[in-house]
């Protein structure tokens, strides 16, 4: 691996399982829980490889049953936490954590759109409805540079919600910031993908039997095609010619991938179901993306993801949780005891789907320990 | 030099006939015969526009090959040359006729012009802006304080100002409404300082001298989007495949998903478009040599029966209870085939969900599915004859299980996901189906050798898919592609189909590429080629590539002679493919598309429903598309006096409708109802809803972008939103909420004007349905505007609308010619607008003076190079 300053900070990491960071705006006066007692799970980790997964959850959360009052091991969960019982001595949790780029910064309004775009890249979005979009390179795409070489695909981006289509999505900014947390340019969002039969597609579609001989027809095809982007790039205008060079590097990216797969046929899980279109069922949807996720992991054809479980400044509603009401809109709570209660609602179903996914990581053995002893995953909430 | 369909026609008269015997060439001038030419079941998956559009192909292709042998002097072969209907002949020939005595106007094409520079607006930078500064901004904003990250102090000229245009928009609204220099500031400046203040700045950013040659600014390459691919790609093959769900959606910028800027390419999308060449040519391409076997498959839409069984992600076919979903079967051979249908079942009861087959009527199958969520291919064999018949596939035993209390514990339903049928081959080379006919119309025997054929047929479809004639290096490359294939052991087809997939992920063909002399000089501007100017007309009208016609007009240069234009504009606008321009424009500027994310609350609004919620969008998009095509005034869309309705939207308006169904929406005249154009449409009342109450902000806020055009600028730092104020007393009512709301000066500025318009609009539910009460409380609908201008209810609101007729130009102008044009507008794009809604006025502001006055403009007609950055 190259980036050792990186890597020492991980080992500590390594091992823990479960980081949650939450953003708070006070001063650092809260501790993070300290290293727990995982030095085994780290052994079996430089074996085994590392995986890390992002959630982002929109809308922020009722901080009240979030925040742990104490800190150390010993420390009561708080409500919306409680799913996670089982798995605290493998949690970390981070508190006093912000992005101060999500401020407005004279910007004016458009919280939303700047809590996803500054979440993972860490920077001031410019705030554009159009042509000039610009934001940072987000963190697992800086992973994803050195590391995603070893594996089929360098990083997995899932969602629940597709882009919106229409209208700047947030007081003035594009839409591109509401809907993708993953950056892999600064002007280059990584579309999500929120059909699982496609994420499985993507994954393994691969697999088949004519796979060989399409990969090598695909070859000479991408030979030709960045041939001719090469040849288009140098009659074109400076702008017209970035573009080009997207569409050149994605050619590169697919011929070194299926590089990289030739000898990458991972055998599937005997009981695992190939998953449909995506369901109408919110919960059998979020938790086939765990599914897709998890087996990500397992199979080793990635091991960088991000999920989006909503857009920023979501609207979706929750009716199994007799929550009606459009989730962004209810967020604006007013203090107001039945919306916070609803929230929180919203907060615990959350948790609860993530417990399911870790649960899936470790119940999968990896070496001496459990995949979920080599992944990170990080729950992240956004509020302002 | 040859033009491509100089080749082309040369190829179609004596290449075609050898082949491929054009048996239906009389099927070519009546909606009947056009359907057993598009022949493999047309009502399951042709769209009435498709099928058009495909005789239309063959019209053109047939067509210009007249012409072209008259332009050439050659006689046409007469062997087996397919007859050509004369109504054709006259069409070409008036075209023709139309074109020759005409001369085309100001620039030639090819030529390239110098755009003048525009002069600085005479402004004293220091007397009329910097002391402005100095006394009221430069504290806080200056070298020693830059709140919110502004400084002033480095701006000296009308030219640095230029420079920041964004930010001195914004610092002039913020001063024009009063939010900046924050109230407690001292000094302020005098309302009159204000106004001079916001006047010199929009002097300073915005003059621009029209009567100096115009510049047509610079238009950023542009891939093509999910919309624009899918209707291209089904013009170019001649099967609309619905592509767009396969393909994430497209990023907007001012305020369209069409925007060159903002269309990014990620290695995602990238291999979604490799995957997509490869689906396509699988389903375009027969290739009995390998597979000896014809395959066909219908997912979702493409199984009639629309109301019934409920579709999912456009790809799955539920069936929730005993119901039948049927289609027509074009079969082109006498064979057993095989007939898949792949599903899955939720068992319930006793026995498994059961599935019937018939064909003819005939009862052909029963397949039984078991489990729950087991997916799988169910197949049975069947003789099938060469001709059409009629197939139905039905839910036969819907059961539910209930426990003692009467709740519903199981329910037995089925998911079907695809039908397919396949043969058993060997096809039958002249039984193939057109569409694979129209790609590979030659096979090499003893006149022609593969190579031969495999150029004849890269050329035509390489420059139909780059929109322009292929280059004889381009068409050897994809050659030399096909022939290595085929070396290599494969059949002649598979070499076709590896060099398609390699036109198919072409940036000439996934990018629209529009080629300058001097891509990086800013002062010099050209007109566009006749080729590029079809591409630009048809995705504009059509978001897809050209047809054959506009293909052949490029070809002989005839396109941009000014009669040739209007005619070829008024023919696509009553193309049924102009739907795309109602549902790509008009779903854009009215946000339509919006609809599918937004969910009423269920508990107050239980009636609300997919269906209905297909009904409101439909309801608009029917009224746009009858003011487009009846070109009717452009002042419809805010108060046209009818809107179009089936039984469901009658019983949601509560309109008393005798004998009409859900399937048919007829035109509905709104004479003595408080009803008038889309903003009493339930489409757009709900998209500015809150999912549980009105939200006449929003309804405000959409009325001043859409159809006043004045941009809101977001609220002012620091201004809370309404929901954070303080507690409200008890029994507030919306509408005193706001009043509250508006009592911050920073707030009241603009909520004078959203709020009025919105509560204008009162009368409406979030779904768009009458009321007379809101709870407990009357609705009070009246407003008055800062203007002193009063109304009370949705007609005088409509009315005070209508009164503000330059902005409803301007804004319809703006906003299409940048969805026309695929960028945002600059200051000098002004000129043109200013053309356009002048040339509206003086026509009674017809719908089709609009698109023309686009289609003529200069932005839309002509392009320079980029300026350095």
């Amino acid at each position: 691996m190259t980036f050792t300053t990186q890597l020492k900070r991980r080992t500590f990491l390594r091992g823990l399982g479960v980081t949650m960071g939450l953003p708070l705006l006070e001063a650092m006066n809260r501790g993070t829980v300290p290293l727990a007692a995982a030095e085994t799970a780290s052994e079996v980790a430089a074996a085994a490889p590392t995986s890390m997964a992002i959630m982002f959850m929109p809308n922020g959360v009722i901080q009240k049953h979030w925040i742990p009052e104490q800190q150390g091991t010993d420390y009561t969960l708080p409500q919306s936490l409680t799913p996670l019982a089982d798995f605290k001595s493998k949690i970390n949790i981070f508190t006093n954590l912000g992005q101060d780029n999500g401020w407005a910064k004279g910007d004016g309004g458009g919280d939303h759109a700047r809590s996803a775009a500054t979440y993972l890249t860490g920077v001031h979005p410019y705030k554009t409805s159009g042509a000039d979009i610009r934001n940072g390179i987000s963190v697992d795409q800086v992973a994803a540079l050195q590391l995603g070489d070893r594996t089929g695909l360098p990083s997995l981006e899932l969602g629940i919600e597709g882009g919106r289509s229409a209208g700047s999505c947030d007081s003035g900014y594009s839409c591109a910031y509401s809907s993708n947390v993953s950056w892999k340019t600064p002007s280059l969002p990584m579309a999500k993908e929120i059909n699982p039969k496609l994420v499985f597609d993507r994954l393994f579609g691969s697999r088949s039997t004519q796979s060989q001989a399409r990969d090598a027809a695909r070859k000479s095809i991408l030979d030709m095609v960045s041939d001719d982007a090469a040849r288009l790039r140098k009659k074109l205008g400076q702008t017209d010619r970035r573009k080009v060079e997207e569409y050149f590097s994605s050619v590169r990216e697919l011929e070194q991938r299926i590089e990289r797969r030739q000898g990458f046929n991972p055998e599937l899980p005997a009981d695992f179901q190939i998953p449909g279109m995506k369901p109408v069922d919110k919960t059998e949807h979020i938790r086939q993306m765990y599914d897709l996720l998890a087996l990500a992991f397992q199979t080793d054809a990635t091991r960088i993801s991000t999920f989006m479980l909503g857009n920023a400044g979501s609207e979706q509603s929750y009716p199994m949780l007799e929550v009606f009401e459009g989730h962004h809109q209810l967020s604006h709570h007013e203090n107001n005891d039945d919306k916070m209660a609803k929230l929180q609602r919203i907060d615990e179903y959350h948790v609860t789907q993530f417990t399911y996914f870790l649960n899936k990581l470790n119940s999968i053995q990896e070496g001496e320990g459990t995949l979920l002893d080599n992944s990170n995953d990080y729950v992240w909430k956004w509020i302002r | 030099m040859h033009h491509w369909f100089q080749r082309l026609s040369t190829r179609t008269e004596s290449n075609i006939p050898e082949i491929i015997p054009m048996k239906p060439a009389k099927s070519f001038d009546t909606t009947s015969n056009a359907r057993s030419f598009c022949g493999f079941n047309l009502s399951w998956f042709c769209t009435a526009s498709f099928c058009l559009l495909m005789t239309g192909m063959l019209q053109g292709s047939f067509g210009l090959s007249a012409l072209n042998a008259e332009d050439n002097k050659q006689e046409p072969t007469p062997v087996g040359k397919p007859e050509i209907d004369p109504a054709i002949r006259y069409l070409a020939a008036a075209n023709e006729a139309l074109a020759i005595n005409e001369k085309p106007a100001a620039t030639e094409q090819g030529e390239y012009a110098e755009v003048p520079i525009q002069p600085i607006p005479d402004i004293n930078y220091e007397t009329q802006v910097k002391s402005f500064l100095t006394k009221y901004c430069i504290d806080c904003h200056g070298p020693d304080l830059q709140e919110g990250g502004l400084q002033l102090h480095d701006f000296d000229s009308v030219v640095s100002m230029r420079e920041q245009r964004k930010t001195w928009k914004h610092l002039s609204q913020l001063v024009e409404i009063s939010a900046m220099p924050p109230v407690d500031a001292d000094p302020v400046p005098t309302k009159e300082e204000r106004e001079q203040f916001v006047q010199i700045v929009d002097l300073a950013l915005n003059y621009v001298d029209c009567s100096l040659a115009p510049d047509p600014g610079r238009v950023t390459i542009r891939r093509l989007n999910r919309n624009e691919y899918n209707n291209t790609v089904r013009d170019l093959v001649g099967l609309d495949l619905e592509l767009v769900n396969k393909f994430p959606t497209d990023d907007v910028g001012e305020g369209f998903d069409n925007i060159g800027d903002v269309l990014s390419l990620s290695p995602i999308l990238f291999e979604k478009y490799l995957n997509a060449a490869e689906y396509i040519t699988s389903k375009v391409i027969v290739d009995e040599f390998l597979y000896n076997r014809f395959e066909q498959t219908w997912v979702g839409l493409q199984m009639d029966n629309y109301q019934k069984v409920e579709v999912r992600d456009d790809q799955v076919r539920v069936f929730n209870s005993n119901h039948t979903i049927q289609g027509n079967f074009t079969c082109y051979q006498t064979d057993t085939y095989d007939l898949v249908l792949d599903m899955e079942a939720d068992q319930a009861g006793p026995d498994p969900a059961q599935m019937n087959v018939t064909l003819d009527g005939e009862l052909v199958g029963e397949v039984q599915v078991k489990g729950k969520g087991k997916r799988a291919p169910h197949t049975i064999k069947v003789p099938i004859t060469e001709g059409e018949h009629k197939f139905a596939i039905s839910f036969v035993n819907d059961f539910q299980e209930k426990d003692e209390n009467g709740k519903v514990t199981g329910d037995r339903n089925v998911r079907l996901f695809s039908f397919s049928a396949l043969g058993s081959g060997p096809m039958d080379a002249d039984k193939l189906p057109p569409y694979h006919r129209e790609i590979i119309f030659c096979r090499p025997d003893e006149a022609h050798t593969a190579e031969e054929c495999a150029r004849l047929i890269l050329d035509r479809f390489a420059s139909r898919a780059y929109r322009r004639p292929a280059t004889a290096e381009e068409v050897s490359r994809l050659v030399d592609l096909a022939l290595l294939v085929i070396q290599d052991g494969k059949t002649f087809e598979e070499g076709i189909e590896q060099a398609l997939h390699a036109v198919l992920v072409s940036p000439h063909f996934l990018f629209r590429v529009e080629l300058d002399d001097h891509p990086d000089d800013p002062t010099l501007a050209r007109k566009l080629s006749d080729y590029e100017l079809a591409s630009r007309l048809s995705y504009f009208i059509w978001s897809s590539m050209p047809d054959e016609e506009l293909f052949s007009l490029a070809a002989k240069n005839q396109l941009h002679y000014q009669s040739v234009l209007e005619s070829q504009v008024r023919r696509m606008i009553q193309d049924p493919k102009a739907d795309a321009l109602v549902s790509n424009f008009g779903g854009q500027w009215l946000n339509l598309r919006r609809l599918s994310e937004i969910h009423p609350d269920s508990r107050v609004f239980g009636e609300f429903y997919f269906r209905l919620a297909l009904d409101i969008h439909k309801e608009t998009e029917l009224f746009f598309a009858h003011i487009m095509r009846e070109n009717m005034s452009i002042f419809a869309f805010l108060d046209g006096d009818f809107t179009f309705i089936n039984k469901r939207l009658a019983e949601h308006y509560g309109y008393d409708v005798e004998g009409r169904t859900n399937e048919d929406f007829e035109l509905f005249p709104l004479t003595d109802l408080p009803r008038r154009g889309v903003l009493t449409q339930a489409s757009v009342l709900l998209l500015t809803s809150n999912p549980d109450r009105t939200a006449p902000v929003k309804r405000g806020k959409w009325i001043m972008e859409n159809i006043l055009g004045e941009e809101t600028p977001p609220p002012p730092p620091n201004v809370p939103p309404l929901e954070e104020l303080a507690e409200a007393p008890q029994g507030e009512t919306l509408r005193e909420k706001f009043a509250r709301h508006r009592a911050d000066a920073g707030c009241a500025s603009c909520h004078n004007v959203l709020d009025p318009l919105g509560f204008g609009l009162e009368n409406f539910n979030v779904i768009g349905q009458w009321r007379e009460k809101d709870g407990e409380f009357d609705v009070d609908a009246s407003g008055v505007l800062p203007s002193g201008e009063t109304f009370n209810g949705p007609l005088e609101l409509v009315s005070l609308l209508k009164t503000r007729e330059e902005n409803f130009r301007q804004v319809l102008a703006e906003k299409m010619l940048v969805f026309a044009t695929g960028r945002g507008l600059n200051v000098y794009d002004q000129c043109a607008v200013n053309e356009i809604t002048d040339r509206l006025k003086k026509n009674d502001d017809r719908f089709f003076e609009l698109v023309m006055g686009i289609v003529d403009s200069q932005p839309f007609q002509k392009r320079r190079g980029e300026e350095g950055k």
